[in-house]
């Protein structure tokens, strides 16, 4: 079945996509106030484990075998999938084992034991709840802590009755009652455990499990034969460590302090069969070793897989770990994927990451997975024409701005909009900005362009430079008015669209002359001040990670988005309020501001100038750039479904405007709301009374 | 709220009494799903346990990894004055299933985590079961057991290297089927945490 046939047919099950829409909804709800709940201290600390693990990775997988060895355990490094397959399989084999339970283990999938362990006559049963559903479902599961988050109630009581025979009702309560009763047996009878670790303590020999149902005590405890399968990287240095992962992790998972169990298996296990029990720690390399020495992917070996990547991410949540997934499912399931299966694989599902970044806020070890998988893309062979030619947006601007009534027309007409389509890529059902004529460039003049000492830069990019430069005169204005000396030398745009596509060559190319440009005014002390998210994002994110030079260092440490420069160092009269009629105002936050400017600075001065504000937290609006743009499935398609979610949640509070930085959040609003919606800097000119010129609808 | 635990003799223990620590760690365990208690005395522990089988209508008591004495003063109260099944857990090792309902283990914790309300089972397979099978559970300690983080764990571990240690955190529970919070899964339906203020052993 092709991606797109794939992904039909997930969008064709409308059910199931809101459901995973409301559960990844409330999920990350849970783990960003949970993120917010914790000591600054406990993520410092956690990051701080999880990189030594890293950068001595080697040498704890050789502590670890040395730990366990000393107290006389079993302890198995597996070079590959296929390696660990065969220990386990002959071990059960060997010890005349006829069943095998298991507790949830990623790894485990990873290794695909299951099939290897049925094939010899073996019998396996899952045993965390969603596990053993989606089991009986004969599937995989679609989320690493929630495997059945996809399935409803109805499906699954019709999977009782079908695969187990069992008389239950539609409610949770007494479906999860019938498993109690059900799993039962296996727990009693089954001669081998399987559990997964969360971590694995090389000072100890020790491994960890965390559960919440019980489930992994039982497997741990009640088989005489228990084996652990764990990834070298689950290991940590010391129990310090270990804890450092436990405080966050629950919090993270599923916005709580503390799992119902956390279960520690000693180098001789912990079975109740005391005399004629075995216990196996079955470590697993599969990649992770080779990947601690590659620059890309070692970070995503920090990865405590608490999901709060998965609940984010605007395309997960649309299409799910069955499409956007391998066996590590969503955002982190491609940098993991590389690691295992090789980045051709990868590249296969990397194609849904839009970049928004959500996931990088995310997480709480910091792995940067919107830009390791642009290099994912880059590594990979085969780039579609169409994604090349998007990556050429500014081109297109600069020729907009240079002929307006022609490419206004041209987005205007449906005829044309179908060559457009056929040609470019962007599809014909997406509202497009009007060009205003003319470039921010050529309005502000030499004055603006050749100034050498500032005190700020501003970097308009794409759209307040070639498509509406109003905007950026306002901004300047707004600058000025609060007494700063602005220049505006002529940059490139950001060049977020071949970040995005995984162009890196071309990428480097404009961080590179960005830089170059920029530079100077820093060296100077100038700041650079950008009116749109994703261009503060390239500068301050982007650019020194693609580039790693000092210059794009001191550029970023530079770089503010506007409205936090205004809200944090700008002098805003207290008197500003008075001037502004006060109106009900939507704002939307975008993606890129949030790496930048956690506080929400916006909505704080939208208030100074007296506005009732309301917002809500449903992460990305679904357009990321010229994704959402893209012609049909993979694109304006997905795009659109999630536009739709968010409209409805909009519009439910009964705001009549929304305010937003980015430009295409704008465009990607303005199509599902059909609401005005406008820059936060034109509610703030407004007040300190700079004139607008006509405010055009069709634009922000 | 802390509840206060009836001593059984008409006195109750007042809040004042119990240590800060204490109850932090209490409030913790109540936020996790627990039944808490504090008892300052053996007859206090008695009447608290006495009550929690009545609230959750249980027929047999399972002990585990409580020391000789202790067992015994359950059975005096549980077993000959109220009537209750009893049996240790070793005994019921080969009939777990008749645990599985209308029952309640007593085990005894080797600490309790302020930081998260936590009690830990260290290297002990009786507390271990004990605290698994049955459908409700309880956990006792002594107040001096209860320590203020992870890293007064870590020490404790690294002092006693474990075979084996679980650390509970409430009753077994699961938002699997769409997202509903269903509690006891294949852990106990209820839980619950008694720090006492004398000797346990
Ligand atoms: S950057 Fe956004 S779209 Fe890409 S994986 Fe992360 S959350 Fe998903
Ligand atoms: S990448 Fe980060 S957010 Fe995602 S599962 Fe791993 S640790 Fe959690």
């Amino acid at each position: 079945m092709t991606s797109r046939s794939r992904i039909i047919e997930t969008l064709g099950r409308k059910w199931e996509v809101d459901t995973r829409w409301r559960s990844m909804l409330v999920m990350s709800q849970k783990s960003s106030s949970g993120m917010e709940r914790l000591h600054p201290s406990y993520l410092k600390n956690l990051f701080e484990s999880r990189q030594k693990t890293v950068e001595n990775l080697e040498r704890l997988v050789s502590l670890t075998i040395e730990s366990i060895t000393k107290a006389g355990g079993n302890v198995y490094l597996a070079k590959t999938a296929e390696d660990a397959r065969r220990y386990i399989v002959e071990l059960a084999e060997s010890r005349g084992v006829k069943s095998v339970i298991k507790s949830k283990s990623m790894t485990s999938e990873e290794i695909d034991l299951n099939n290897s362990l049925i094939k010899r006559g073996i019998e396996v049963v899952e045993t965390d709840l969603g596990e053993r559903i989606v089991q009986l479902a004969g599937q995989r599961p679609s989320h690493i802590i929630a495997p059945a988050v996809h399935m409803s109630r109805e499906e699954i009581a019709k999977l009782v009755k079908e695969k187990r025979k069992g008389e239950v009702t539609t409610q949770p309560e007494d479906i999860t009652r019938f498993f109690r009763r059900d799993l039962w047996n296996s727990f009693q009878t089954a001669d081998m455990g399987v559990t997964g670790a969360n971590v694995v303590v090389a000072e100890t020999g020790h491994v960890v499990i965390v559960t919440n149902e019980g489930n992994g005590r039982l497997v741990a405890t009640m088989p005489r034969i228990i084996v652990s399968i764990a990834g070298v990287e689950k290991i940590v240095e010391s129990w310090d460590d270990a804890f450092n992962v436990l405080r966050v992790l629950p919090v993270t998972a599923v916005g709580r302090d503390a799992t119902s169990y956390i279960s520690v298996i000693g180098p001789h296990g912990m079975s109740r069969h005391a005399t004629v029990s075995e216990f196996h720690l079955v470590l697993l390399d599969n990649g992770r070793l080779k990947a601690s020495s590659e620059p890309w992917l070692r970070d995503a070996l920090r990865c405590i897989r608490c999901a709060a990547c998965l609940d984010t991410c605007p395309t997960y949540r649309i299409l799910g770990g069955h499409v956007f997934g391998d066996i590590y499912t969503g955002p982190m399931g491609v940098p993991w994927t590389a690691i295992t299966k090789g980045i051709q694989s990868a590249s296969e599902i990397a194609k849904y990451c839009v970049s928004c970044s959500l996931c990088l806020h995310a997480c709480p070890v910091q792995i940067d997975i919107p830009l390791t998988i642009s290099w994912i893309k880059h590594s990979a062979s085969g780039k579609s024409l169409r994604e090349k030619m998007l990556t050429m947006y500014e081109a297109y601007a600069r020729m907009g701005s240079r002929l307006p009534r022609l490419f206004n027309w041209l987005q205007g007409s449906r005829y044309s909009r179908r060559i457009m389509e056929s040609l470019l890529g962007i599809d014909k059902r997406r509202l497009m900005h009007r060009f205003r004529g003319g470039s921010l460039y050529s309005v502000l003049g030499e004055k603006y362009l050749g100034r050498r000492e500032a005190d700020l830069v501003y970097f308009p990019d794409t759209y307040a430079a070639y498509i509406d430069w109003e905007l950026g005169l306002l901004t300047v204005r707004v600058l000025e008015t609060l007494g700063y000396n602005v220049a505006v030398p002529k940059a490139l745009s950001s060049g977020m669209p071949s970040i995005q596509y995984g162009l890196h060559s071309k990428a480097r190319r404009t961080a590179a002359r960005n830089v170059e440009l920029l530079r100077e005014y820093v060296r100077e002390g100038s700041r650079i001040v950008c009116s749109e998210p994703t261009a503060a994002y390239c500068l301050r994110e982007a650019y020194p990670k693609i580039l790693g030079t000092p210059a794009a260092e001191g550029v970023a440490e530079a770089t503010w988005e506007l409205t936090s420069f205004i809200a944090r160092e700008a002098k805003l009269s207290p008197t500003l309020a008075s001037q502004q009629t006060q109106i009900n105002v939507f704002y939307h936050y975008p993606c890129h501001s949030r790496i930048l400017s956690p506080q929400k600075p916006s909505i704080e001065l939208l208030r100074r100038v007296n506005l009732n504000v309301f917002t809500v937290d449903y992460g990305c609006c679904g357009i990321a750039g010229t994704w959402g743009m893209r012609k049909g499935v993979e694109g304006f398609l997905i795009s659109a479904e999630i536009g739709r979610r968010v409209a409805e949640i909009v519009l439910e509070t009964g705001c009549m405007e929304i305010a937003t930085e980015s430009s295409v959040c704008a465009q990607q609003l303005r199509q599902f709301t059909g609401l005005k919606t406008r820059h936060t800097v034109r509610y703030i000119a407004e007040s300190l009374g700079i004139q607008q010129r006509d405010y055009n609808v069709l634009n922000f | 709220m802390i509840k206060k635990s009836n001593n059984g003799h008409g006195g109750s223990i007042m809040d004042e009494m119990i240590k800060p620590g204490v109850k932090k760690f209490l409030e913790k365990c109540r936020d996790n799903g627990f039944q808490t208690s504090y008892a300052n005395n053996i007859d206090s522990l008695l009447s608290v346990l006495s009550g929690w089988a009545v609230n959750w209508g249980v027929k047999k008591i399972v002990l585990g990894g409580l020391s000789m004495g202790l067992a015994e003063k359950i059975r005096g109260e549980l077993a000959a004055k109220k009537g209750y099944e009893i049996l240790e857990i070793g005994e019921a090792l080969e009939g777990l299933e008749g645990l599985r309902t209308g029952s309640m283990g007593i085990f005894r914790a080797r600490a309790g985590v302020e930081e998260t309300g936590g009690l830990v089972v260290l290297d002990d397979w009786a507390s271990n079961l004990a605290s698994l099978i049955p459908a409700y559970a309880v956990g006792l300690i002594e107040e001096d057991e209860v320590l203020r983080d992870y890293w007064m764990l870590a020490g404790l571990i690294r002092q006693n290297r474990p075979g084996g240690l679980v650390i509970i955190s409430g009753p077994s529970s699961t938002s699997d089927i769409e997202l509903t919070h269903v509690v006891g899964v294949h852990g106990p339906v209820g839980a619950g945490c008694i720090v006492v203020g004398f000797e346990l052993d």
